[in-house]
């Protein structure tokens, strides 16, 4: 039946000023593709192409920017947190091709794209052409939305003393508490007691992400990066450097609540591996921005 | 399955890590082909990737040290093909990207060796601000905390930097100067000497040996910093002084670690020039006594002394070197050094080591080595002597450190010095007999005479151990006597300035020493006094021929003389003390003192008669006598003539005719004594008897049907003082005897079957010497006597 009511027209979106865009990577889905980054009150321009095949009559032609958010758990039902609509045509004809331009101006973009493992945030253009019957002519355009933000204005290190009684006692402490994602996370571990035979010491950045809500809520946790900061025993007093390029890993800023429906969030989390491979560790929450 | 686990159990750990070793050289070498691969292509991220695969073998905790090495520098060889593509002109104004994206490798150890060779080559860029890079690496270098890892990285860093440190005159003083360079290696040698210390304390107890040679093994990586710092022209004197040695020296005191302590300090030592140990002993020395109870610290003490007294030699006279209150110094030292616990052969090696510099540096006098004997002696003195049997080690150094002072101080003044005995005394008997020995031979080869009683008395004590042989001590008999032969030849150079000298040190020391020593002594002593003595008198005879008045009368010598001789009569030494008698006597005689010549002479006859038993020693005994008899000429006629009589006897008394007859023809010359005796009928008398002896030799032997060589040799003797008579003038045989004697010798001479080579060659030199007289012209006595038929 599909078939038969093939669309008879050849529709794409072209955005203004594509070929001097930024693209981003996405991955998520099947496989990554590349998309057009917009900032968040970025006018989203274009036109739409429309070329049929044959004598096409319609019932009017309009376009809409949509925000939502899909979350694994609850597919196919899309919450759509933004959207925004332009009509381009009213009902006729378009028997050769022709070209309707349009401009989201003014639209907020409050939240940013995101793809995570349970949780998309997208960005899209929906066009779409009423035509006689029961279908109609639609195409979509995906782009991606990223927002600039100020850097904070209180930036505090972090520092802390962690141990286990007439075990293990240290103090370790970064240089700042919300880092840049292009940023270095400097810091330093002090052994004040070392009773277990450590192996190495590791710093790994960890991601939750958080979706639902009550019996829904669903938790997700990836390692992002994995650094080696030590190898060997220490001893008592010795302290230990530490020093990560945030740069060259695939993060995302800090989402602490995306319209109540779902959070991503970063810890550092410094684990000592000692010669039974028992791990001991400590995390602590880093925005990223 | 079975036949693996046998397997398995087969193989040693030698062979274990043979085989670790080649996986992961073999792993190595593949990562390093795929890095290069990616360098060729321009791929620098692929090949950091395949540089940290590469590097990720050295995490390994399976190999020992040894092996560890050997992978390290197949690895370090690998990382010069990156080195040498990053110091590439393409990566100009970008070696900061790079030194940050080798960051980004998840393990430490493999992103550290990145980091450090994208350091060194960022430094040598003159991009960078080398002291900060500097800095940073050697912080971000705590990461690897394991000992061995962590010391061959830092080794790494230490080796890859130390050319390009900012030096006086090299770099830029913007970006780092020498400061920072001392900064950056002292931070990577402390950091090392950590592991290192840390290295001995992993691991069960049992393995404590073990470890420990392996930490000697790695002991170079953590020295090579103080040898990079020396080589900073930066690192002067006042630098030195003020940081470089402050903060070794504490590191070394800090540490509580002995191996670690020795190897530092020593290290420390031989890396920095002289003049800066010099310049800075107190701190060094005053770190030594706080080392670990275990730490041989005498054994740094003397490598340090060593270092000192070499430089000292070198520059000799110049200015370079001040001595100043170093001695003093290096005293104080010792004391703090030398424990009461310490091994007499470690304490006296480290004496050895003070004498070394006493020695080279303050010239080897007695007053420059006495110090170094006074003290060794007080720090020595009240333990145990050392013995061969229970510790030699302690004997060799002892007696090593006796002997070094005699390369500048005369043998003598060493004896006669109280501290010197002190030290000897340190050697129980056997090595005392061997020192006094070593120093007397010295003593002897210089030959210089003994001249005063002080002089002879500290060497007569000196020579004590060779005289007498304590209780329970053994000495074989060849020591023994070599011993005494030590005395006897010391006793010959006992002279003083003049006679009074002489006597005092003769007897007022030698004698009275020389009298109660043992008789086996005696023996070879005596005689040497008994022969100073005349050598004294003979002095005396001198200074009375010069008209002076001696003090000493002849006749005092000559009473100590017969109670030297008579002692040496006493302990049955008979042939000797005979002899002696008679050299009293011709002394006696010089002086004019006939009587005391003669009771000299009485005791000889005494000895001859009452204890000369063998013929050999009475033939011998019998010919001295004679000829000292032909020697005086004091004796008023009537002593003589009882003297010669006497001997004219004891010859006739011999049992043996060969002994006979020769006996006759010696006292023949008893009577021809000219001027002053010329009794040719005695003469006669006397050769006629040996002529008769000799005929009943002669019949003796043809009885016999023996040969009658005896009998010939006699005869041509006889023929010999024929001609001896003849010669002098002495009008005691006609031609006629001679001819007749010739013609008898030629008879025996055929009827002998076979004489021998030595007589017939007797025989025709007295024919050659007949003949050669005759021939000579002027020859009256000669002439007179015709053809006699040779």
């Amino acid at each position: 039946m599909f078939g038969f009511f093939a669309p008879s027209a050849e529709v794409s979106i072209e955005l203004d000023g594509n070929e001097k865009r930024q693209l981003v990577e996405v991955k998520g889905g099947n496989g990554s593709r590349k998309q057009p980054l917009y900032f968040g009150k970025e006018a989203v321009k274009g036109k739409v192409i429309v070329v049929p095949s044959k004598r096409l009559e319609h019932n009017g032609a309009k376009i809409d920017l949509i925000g939502c958010i899909e979350l694994e758990y609850d597919r196919g039902n899309h919450y759509v947190f933004t959207t925004s609509n332009k009509a381009l045509a009213p009902p006729g004809e378009i028997s050769e091709l022709t070209e309707f331009e349009f401009n989201f101006d003014n639209v907020p973009k409050a939240h940013e794209s995101y793809h995570g493992k349970h949780v998309q945030l997208r960005y899209y253009l929906k066009f779409e052409l009423q035509t006689k019957g029961l279908s109609s002519l639609t195409r979509e355009h995906e782009f991606v939305v990223q927002n600039y933000q100020v850097p904070p204005e209180v930036n505090n290190g972090i520092k802390m003393e962690v141990g286990i009684e007439e075990c293990m006692h240290i103090e370790f402490e970064y240089n700042k508490s919300r880092y840049h994602l292009k940023d270095v996370i400097i810091g330093k571990v002090f052994f004040i007691l070392v009773r277990i035979k450590i192996k190495h010491m590791e710093l790994s950045l960890i991601k939750r992400e958080t979706c639902g809500q009550g019996p829904n809520e669903f938790k997700e946790q990836t390692t992002v990066i994995k650094y080696e900061i030590m190898d060997g025993a220490p001893v008592k007093g010795e302290s230990v450097p530490v020093r990560l390029f945030l740069g060259g890993f695939d993060l995302t800023p800090t989402y602490r609540q995306v319209n109540k429906k779902f959070s991503v969030r970063y810890y550092l989390n410094l684990v000592l591996i000692d010669e039974l491979d028992r791990r001991y560790f400590k995390q602590q929450e880093v925005t990223l921005w | 399955r079975m036949a693996e686990g046998v397997h398995a159990a087969r193989v040693t750990p030698g062979e274990a890590q043979a085989r670790w070793l080649d996986d992961a050289r073999s792993t190595v070498k593949q990562q390093a082909a795929n890095m290069r691969h990616a360098l060729e292509e321009g791929n620098l991220r692929q090949a950091l990737r395949h540089c940290s695969g590469m590097l990720g073998e050295l995490r390994t905790s399976q190999l020992s040290p040894q092996k560890y090495y050997e992978l390290y520098l197949s690895t370090f060889d690998e990382l010069r093909d990156l080195e040498v593509f990053l110091r590439d002109a393409a990566y100009d104004g970008r070696r900061k990207e790079v030194y940050e994206m080798v960051q980004h490798a998840g393990n430490i150890l493999p992103r550290l060796y990145l980091l450090v060779t994208a350091g060194s080559v960022w430094i040598q860029s003159g991009e960078s601000v080398t002291r900060e890079v500097l800095q940073d690496m050697v912080e971000m270098c705590s990461g690897v905390q394991h000992p061995l890892r962590g010391l061959f990285l830092r080794s790494y860093l230490a080796q890859m930097t130390k050319d390009k440190l900012p030096d006086v005159g090299r770099g830029d003083a913007e970006k780092g100067t020498v400061k920072d360079s001392i900064e950056f290696v002292m931070h990577n040698f402390e950091e090392m000497v950590k592991l290192w210390v840390r290295l001995q304390n992993q691991g069960p107890a049992r393995e404590r040996g073990r470890r420990e040679r392996e930490r000697k093994e790695l002991e170079d990586l953590v020295g090579r910093n103080l040898v990079f710092l020396s080589q900073l022209e930066g690192v002067d004197l006042g630098v030195y002084r003020s940081t470089v040695l402050p903060r070794v020296l504490e590191q070394v005191v800090g540490c509580k670690d002995e191996l670690a302590q020795l190897y530092l300090v020593d290290c420390l030592i031989q890396c920095f020039p002289d003049e800066f140990h010099l310049a800075t002993m107190d701190q060094l020395l005053g770190v030594i006594p706080k080392l670990g109870a275990g730490v041989s610290k005498h054994t740094l003490l003397s490598q340090f002394m060593d270092r000192l007294a070499r430089y000292a030699t070198d520059f000799k006279g110049s200015d370079s070197f001040e001595e100043g209150d170093t001695f003093e110094k290096l005293l104080a030292a010792m004391e703090a050094v030398v424990t009461p616990e310490m091994a007499t052969s470690d304490a006296t090696a480290t004496f050895r080591s003070l004498m070394r510099y006493a020695i080279d540096v303050r010239g080897g006098g007695l007053e420059a080595v006495t110090p170094v004997l006074k003290m060794w002696a007080s720090t020595l003195g009240d333990r145990e002597p050392a013995s061969l049997d229970k510790d030699p080690k302690a004997v060799r150094e002892i007696t090593a450190l006796l002997q070094d002072p005699v390369k500048t101080v005369p043998a003598r003044d060493l004896m006669i010095s109280r501290d010197f005995c002190k030290c000897v005394a340190l050697l129980d008997y056997r090595g005392v007999r061997e020192v006094t020995t070593t120093m007397m031979d010295a003593d002897l080869k210089a030959g210089d005479p003994i001249g005063d009683v002080a002089l002879a008395q500290g060497i007569f004590s000196f020579l004590h151990p060779l005289i007498w042989v304590p209780q329970g001590e053994e000495v074989d008999d060849e020591d023994l006597e070599d011993g005494h032969h030590i005395v006897a030849r010391t006793t010959h150079l006992l002279k003083g300035a003049d006679v009074n000298a002489t006597y005092e040190i003769l007897f007022q020391v030698a004698h009275p020493c020389l009298v109660k020593a043992p008789p086996a002594a005696m023996k070879h002593t005596l005689p040497a006094l008994a022969f100073a003595t005349f050598s004294l008198a003979e002095a005396l005879h001198e200074d009375e021929k010069a008209g002076r008045t001696p003090d000493i009368l002849p006749s005092v010598v000559m009473r100590k003389l017969q109670a030297i001789v008579d002692d040496l009569a006493s302990i049955q030494e008979y042939n000797s003390a005979l002899r002696l008698y008679l050299e009293c006597g011709l002394a006696a005689d010089r002086f004019n003192l006939p009587r005391n010549c003669y009771s000299f002479f009485e005791c000889a006859f005494d000895v001859y008669d009452q204890h000369i038993t063998r013929f050999k020693e009475m033939e011998e005994a019998h010919a001295v006598m004679i000829g000292t008899l032909q020697q005086c000429s004091s004796f008023p006629d009537g002593d003589r003539e009882v003297l010669v009589s006497m001997l004219t006897r004891l010859a006739a008394n011999k049992v043996k005719r060969v002994d006979r007859c020769r006996a006759f023809l010696r006292c023949s010359h008893l009577h021809w004594c000219p001027p002053r005796v010329k009794a040719v009928a005695g003469v006669q008398e006397c050769l006629r008897k040996a002529h008769t002896v000799a005929a009943e030799a002669a019949e003796q032997g043809r009885a016999a049907r023996d040969d009658p060589g005896t009998a010939v040799v006699l005869y041509i003797e006889l023929l010999n003082k024929y001609l001896y008579f003849l010669e002098a003038g002495a009008n005691a045989v006609t031609a006629a005897e001679v001819k007749e004697l010739v013609q008898t010798i030629k008879e025996n001479m055929q009827a002998s079957r076979s004489q021998s080579d030595e007589v017939k060659k007797y025989w025709e030199n007295t024919q050659d010497h007949i003949r050669a007289q005759q021939e000579e012209e002027g020859i009256a006595a000669y002439a007179g006597l015709g053809d006699i038929g040779v």
